[in-house]
């Protein structure tokens, strides 16, 4: 585990984030430590990201979840029977329809209409101001997956700064960072308290980074403290918390 | 434009060379297999829900309709063609097929969707997004089923207030098409009814 944002980073702020996380240290959750099988070992995980995630909105009534990632009925279900409302918002999905739709236009436009193309980061801009459009401070968790491993680059810093708008003051975000290139495309979902079920949903391919620790950081630095945890199975977890 | 299957008749579809709209689809949506438990807040495990096959009385809208209006009605409909507008079928079901594509807010008992929906989705019993289906809207209703696979991006409201809602949606369901016959939620699950779907002229 790695806890960063300590006292001097954080200041008084702190204080009561530090007292709201519980535990000093959290082992590290082999992969296999809710599994029988070598299929389910990969499968499954203990994570401890989600433990914490869930105790700090635990106190939270009528509390608003966003999921970023692709609908679950087993996310969903966990979530509403704990009294949230769920929002979801496959972001990535949204993400690859808008730069096509934008790209195909670009190609296919007259040549008596042709402008300079757009710039990634203009694609990028035009994206966000028709999505991810939430009021601020009307989430009080998010998770966000693998999403940033897999967003494109100008996209980054753009949704950090969004998502920590969204995010209500206390709210956490939980998000999945590979420390090396997967193997296959993944959906994952939550099964109970401290268990997330890893599923294969398609080829590699979608993967497009390996953040460091410190770029972690960087992107949420506007939030009051960060914690992650990393597993034997090269998947880290970042809770964030506004 | 659509109508009810006559009872007793054999389909358009089963003529050879009789080539017509109203042919029920091919489709058979297969059992929810993949769909995980039930969403109800009220019952935390209940059973899955009944694959959602179009009943042989249901109004079917094929490929290639499209209807630009608002359509009511009491009779379950099966949609695979294209509507825009709106869609209030106070107590009876709607099953958008995967060839559907409905730009419009759905109120209905019960909603099934294989198909495109841009829309804020209503169901007073339940709501059920199968696999292949494209949903952007709000869902509101006390049991809400997802199938893997199944695109959605909006909000999702159950429990009470829902349920509270989808009540007085059911209350008002008369006033919505008073030319219709009245007939008990009861009866529509398994009489067939002979009042047609209404479409109205969008305004």
């Amino acid at each position: 585990m790695n806890w960063t944002g300590g006292k001097s980073r954080l200041g008084a702020v702190a204080a009561p984030v530090a007292s709201k996380i519980r535990g000093t240290a959290h082992a590290v959750a082999p992969p296999t430590s809710v599994t029988k099988s070598n299929q389910k070992s990969e499968s499954f995980r203990l994570s401890n990201g989600l433990k914490d995630f869930l105790w700090l909105i635990s106190d939270v009534e009528n509390g608003r979840l966003l999921d970023l990632g692709q609908v679950s009925q087993a996310t969903l279900n966990f979530f509403i029977e704990r009294g949230f409302r769920v929002t979801t918002d496959d972001m990535l999905r949204s993400w690859k329809e808008f730069r096509s739709t934008v790209e195909e236009k670009q190609r296919n436009a007259p040549p008596s209409d042709f402008n300079e193309p757009l710039s990634p980061e203009e694609i990028a801009q035009h994206f966000l101001e028709n999505s991810l459009r939430y009021a601020d401070d009307q989430f009080n968790a998010v998770l966000v997956w693998d999403i940033f491993d897999r967003l494109d680059a100008e996209l980054l810093s753009r949704v950090a700064s969004r998502l920590y708008d969204i995010v209500h003051p206390g709210g956490a975000v939980l998000a999945l960072f590979h420390s090396k290139t997967p193997e296959r495309t993944y959906r994952y979902r939550i099964v109970d308290n401290q268990t997330i079920e890893i599923v294969p949903i398609g080829p590699a391919g979608t993967h497009l980074r390996i953040f460091q620790n410190r770029e972690i950081l960087n992107l949420f630095s506007r939030f009051r403290s960060a914690k992650t945890f990393v597993g034997r199975d090269q998947l880290r977890e970042g809770l964030f918390i506004k | 434009m659509w109508r009810k299957q006559p009872e007793g008749k054999p389909s358009p579809s089963a003529t050879p060379g009789a080539p017509s709209v109203f042919a029920p689809p091919s489709y058979t949506p297969p059992a929810e297999k993949s769909a995980g438990a039930l969403l109800s807040a009220s019952k935390p495990a209940p059973a899955a829900p009944p694959a959602p096959v179009p009943s042989p009385e249901a109004a079917i809208l094929t490929q290639g309709i499209r209807i630009r209006g608002e359509l009511t009605g009491k009779a379950d409909l099966f949609i695979d063609g294209d509507v825009e507008g709106s869609v209030r079928l106070g107590d009876s079901r709607l099953t958008v097929g995967p060839s559907g594509h409905v730009k419009a807010d759905i109120e209905a008992r019960e909603i099934y969707i294989r198909g495109n929906v841009q829309g804020n989705l209503r169901g007073r019993e339940r709501i059920t997004l199968g696999n292949s289906c494209h949903v952007k809207g709000d869902l509101e209703s006390p049991r809400i089923a997802i199938e893997d696979g199944a695109q959605f991006k909006g909000r999702v409201e159950m429990g009470p207030a829902a349920d509270a809602r989808e009540h007085q949606i059911k209350r008002t369901a008369p006033a919505i098409t008073p030319s219709v016959t009245p007939s008990s939620p009861s009866s529509t699950n398994s009489a067939p009814t002979s009042v047609p779907i209404e479409a109205h002229a969008k305004k």
